[in-house]
């Protein structure tokens, strides 16, 4: 019946993007980050325009 | 496929040229080991791909995340390098573009701001430039696209043009060039030579660490050593690094009589005058908060709210009956329907409602960044932030946070000191992210009709005021840390382009979407389930569900907090997934059709003063799951992750404690 | 009249050519640099901050934040 099949894929879907978000969190990822598998850190937000205006205040020489 | 670097200083518009350059792009994570995002994209006219590295002043970084642009002419070699230079900063703009005409790889310059030079009067000729430097000179106006189609044509012949064939006169030094340049001789895929010698004697550390295992250090320092001496023997008394910038310095001054008009420059009247106020000694502050009292009045009273309305009339109607329809049509049973409408429609729809305010404030947010506004500000908060030991760049994490906590803890990276970051990280989840928003304007919408704005920007307030006091607190016992250098450029104002802001306030805003589409959805499906059945079975009265026994649990510790009830506890419980879905929760747990009936039993459910601690507890009370795991994975550390949870409920506790008794002690209820 | 005055007295309006840069952090120094202010470079003072906060400082067309506490170490002789 299409009940069970609405149900069904209701409970399915549920139950994947919870799994997908505690995973994802756990990995340290964002469950609402627009990037793809490739991104392993920093999510696509601006403001670092800013980022390069302001100084370092590491006062030994930088570590690369 | 040729690849083409993007190179420049900040603030030059590069990112706008990137984007009319290229017809798509990614971000393919970030350059190894540092916070910075590689941007790749295609080129629109097939011409190949096209890199975008980060702003620069100059090839020799100060930090790691500046090293990417050095790394990637160590390591890559690109068909061409497009560097795009201020015509409004041109002086400081050639001091990059030297060093990347030495590099020897054809290149061109993209001058760009033509427009805000003249309406300055700033008359560069490009013409002039192309014939001392040798290099095509492109005149630009970025944000409208002009010249962009000249740039693409150049870079499709880019394979088979000339290297540039500059080469400034070092004087005394360039003996010492020489010997280094014989060294590296024997060394294969290097770039040219004598970039790379100039580099290692200006000490650029990113070139030093790539030679270190195939060169002579010794026999560089050497070489150094005996430069040097030239130079004090000369009369000169610098080190080869200073005379080499010394050297570049003049030639810039020179090119620059020749091509650069400054005869009729105009200050910034505009922006200074705007300054003179936004800055001021002591209205700067107080004219700050009272923009964001305005911004919250936008979102809120004069915008937010009344298409909010809309949108849940739009969905509590035709939508709601839409979906009624078509599952009666389906024969659907009575616990599909509540399935859906009680628990779907409910929890995502209750979210949903609060789109309106969630993008205004993003647009707002863009138009701050974009306007030049946001430099002010950190101007603004500088002192403050010394006060209480906050690394100056701990600002950008920080107004991240307020879009959404997550990224906000990962761009701390930027700070390199271990112990800056830390703090930094713990106190991101004070900022108030837009998860929490629904929350406030729910309550705010109930209890504090006529004074929405001022309520909801005092939770702002109290959440930065808490992380304020706390770094102060965790910087005096728990890490202590160094002083830090504050150094800001202040770009001249200007009105943000309608283009530029949509598509920030896009990217702000469609993590929101993509999270109600996914997350919030299961997690409704998840509570409706919970409320729903209980010990008794399915279909049980609300009161009965396993929901009701969870949050039953939960009530009697809140109840010093004014909110002792299974319905606030299974709502704050549950928001620990996301902070949104509290409200979601609310939603399903009052069983309404809408806002309207939802604010009527929330109503009935709160006094004033009890949402009012409500809401500061739900400000405080623990990073969501997300933000969790992002802190542990930022800090590799579970005590430290642990901590950040422990004292966020401690802290959420007493404030709410000290609203909710205190308020009673003054006489409210 | 060549008077070496520090920055942060000097006449707002007024422009001087920096002198000297005293003992100040090698990375913002360094920074500073890079934004075109060094010894020789023409700087005027612009607007103090709230509470002894930064000041705003304008070279080569340019606006700047700094400290307060940085301002004074730049040493400016009036032009």
């Amino acid at each position: 019946m299409i009940d069970f099949l609405i149900i069904g894929i209701i409970f399915a879907y549920a139950a994947w993007t919870l799994f997908r978000y505690v995973k994802k969190s756990k990995k340290g990822a964002c469950a609402s980050c627009a990037l793809n598998k490739s991104c392993k850190s920093a999510c696509s937000l601006p403001g670092t325009t800013l980022h390069h205006a302001k100084a370092a205040d590491d006062r030994s020489q930088p570590r690369l | 496929m040729s690849s083409f670097a993007l190179v420049g200083n900040p603030n030059t518009g590069k990112t706008s040229l990137f984007n009319t350059l290229t017809t798509s792009y990614e971000y393919v994570g970030n350059w190894a080991g540092v916070t910075v995002e590689k941007k790749v994209g295609d080129l629109k006219n097939g011409g190949g791909q096209l890199v975008d590295l980060p702003g620069i002043y100059s090839l020799h970084p100060l930090s790691r995340d500046e090293s990417v642009a050095a790394q990637y002419l160590m390591e890559e070699s690109p068909s061409a390098l497009i560097n795009i230079v201020d015509a409004s900063q041109l002086e400081r703009n050639l001091a990059l573009s030297i060093q990347l005409l030495e590099y020897g790889r054809p290149i061109m310059l993209g001058l760009n701001m033509m427009d805000v030079a003249e309406s300055r009067g700033i008359h560069v000729d490009p013409l002039k430039l192309e014939e001392l430097l040798g290099v095509p000179v492109i005149p630009l106006v970025a944000r409208t696209g002009k010249g962009s189609s000249q740039i693409l044509s150049m870079l499709k012949e880019a394979p088979t043009a000339a290297m540039p064939e500059f080469k400034l006169d070092y004087g005394t030094a360039e003996s010492a060039i020489a010997e280094i340049e014989a060294l590296l001789a024997p060394i294969p895929g290097l770039p040219q030579h004598r970039w790379v010698a100039l580099q290692l004697l200006a000490q650029n550390p990113v070139i030093l660490q790539a030679l270190e295992s195939t060169l002579n250090m010794n026999a560089v320092k050497e070489i150094v050593m005996r430069g040097e001496t030239e130079l004090q023997q000369a009369g000169h008394k610098t080190s080869l690094a200073d005379w080499i910038r010394t050297v570049r310095n003049g030639y810039i001054d020179k090119l620059c009589t020749a091509a650069m008009d400054r005869s009729s420059q105009k200050p910034h009247n505009l922006t200074e005058r705007l300054d003179a106020i936004l800055t001021h000694r002591i209205f700067g502050i107080p004219i700050f908060l009272l923009f964001l009292f305005m911004l919250f009045k936008v979102t809120f009273d004069w915008i937010g709210n009344p298409l909010s309305d809309v949108l849940d009339g739009f969905i509590s109607g035709p939508i709601s009956s839409g979906i009624n329809n078509a599952l009666d049509m389906a024969g659907a049973s009575a616990f599909t329907h509540a399935l859906i409408v009680d628990g779907i429609v409910a929890g995502v729809g209750g979210v949903l409602v609060f789109i309106p305010q969630i993008f205004i404030l993003f647009l707002i947010i863009s138009f701050i960044e974009d306007s030049g506004y946001m430099a002010r500000v950190s101007l603004l908060m500088d002192s403050l932030m010394e006060a209480v030991g906050l690394n100056g760049k701990a600002f950008i994490p920080f107004i991240i946070g307020f879009g959404c906590n997550v990224p906000a803890v990962m761009s701390a990276r930027s700070i390199e000191q271990p112990k800056d970051r830390l703090l930094t990280t713990l106190l991101i989840p004070l900022m108030s992210c837009s998860a929490r928003l629904p929350v406030y304007a729910l309550f705010a919408g109930v209890f504090f009709q006529s004074h929405q704005a001022l309520v909801v920007l005092s939770m702002y307030v109290l959440g930065i005021a808490m992380a304020l006091l706390l770094c102060k607190v965790f910087s005096a016992y728990l890490l202590k840390n160094e002083a830090s250098v504050f150094i800001v450029e202040l770009p001249p104002y200007r009105l943000p382009q309608g283009r530029s802001l949509m598509r920030g306030t896009w990217e702000k805003g469609k993590g929101f979407l993509r999270k109600a589409g996914t997350l919030i959805l299961g997690g409704s499906v998840l509570i409706w389930l919970l409320s729903y059945s209980g010990p008794g079975g399915f279909g049980v009265d609300m009161d009965n569900s396993f929901l009701a026994k969870i949050g039953g649990l939960m009530a009697p510790l809140l109840a010093p907090l004014g909110f002792g009830t299974w319905q606030s506890g299974s709502s704050l419980l549950t928001g620990f997934l996301a902070k949104e879905i509290v409200v979601s929760t609310m939603n399903i747990i009052y069983h309404v059709p809408n806002m309207e009936g939802l604010q009527g039993q929330i109503a009935l459910s709160f006094t004033p003063l009890q949402a009012f601690s409500f809401m500061a507890f739900v400000l405080l009370y623990t990073p969501c799951l997300a933000t969790v795991g992002v802190i542990r994975k930022e800090s590799s550390s579970w005590r430290w992750t642990a901590f950040s949870i422990g004292y966020a409920v401690v802290l959420a506790y007493l404030i709410s404690l000290i609203i909710y008794q205190g308020g009673r002690l003054l006489g409210w209820s | 009249m060549n008077q070496p005055t520090t920055l942060i007295h000097l006449q707002p309006g007024t422009a001087g050519s920096i002198y000297a840069i005293h003992k100040m952090n090698p990375i913002l120094r360094r920074r500073l640099y890079d934004l075109g202010v060094h010894e020789g470079s023409i700087v005027s003072m612009k607007q103090r901050g709230p509470f002894g906060g930064p000041v705003t400082l304008e070279c080569n067309g340019q606006l700047v934040g700094i400290r307060l506490k940085e301002a004074k170490e730049i040493e400016v002789s009036v032009c």
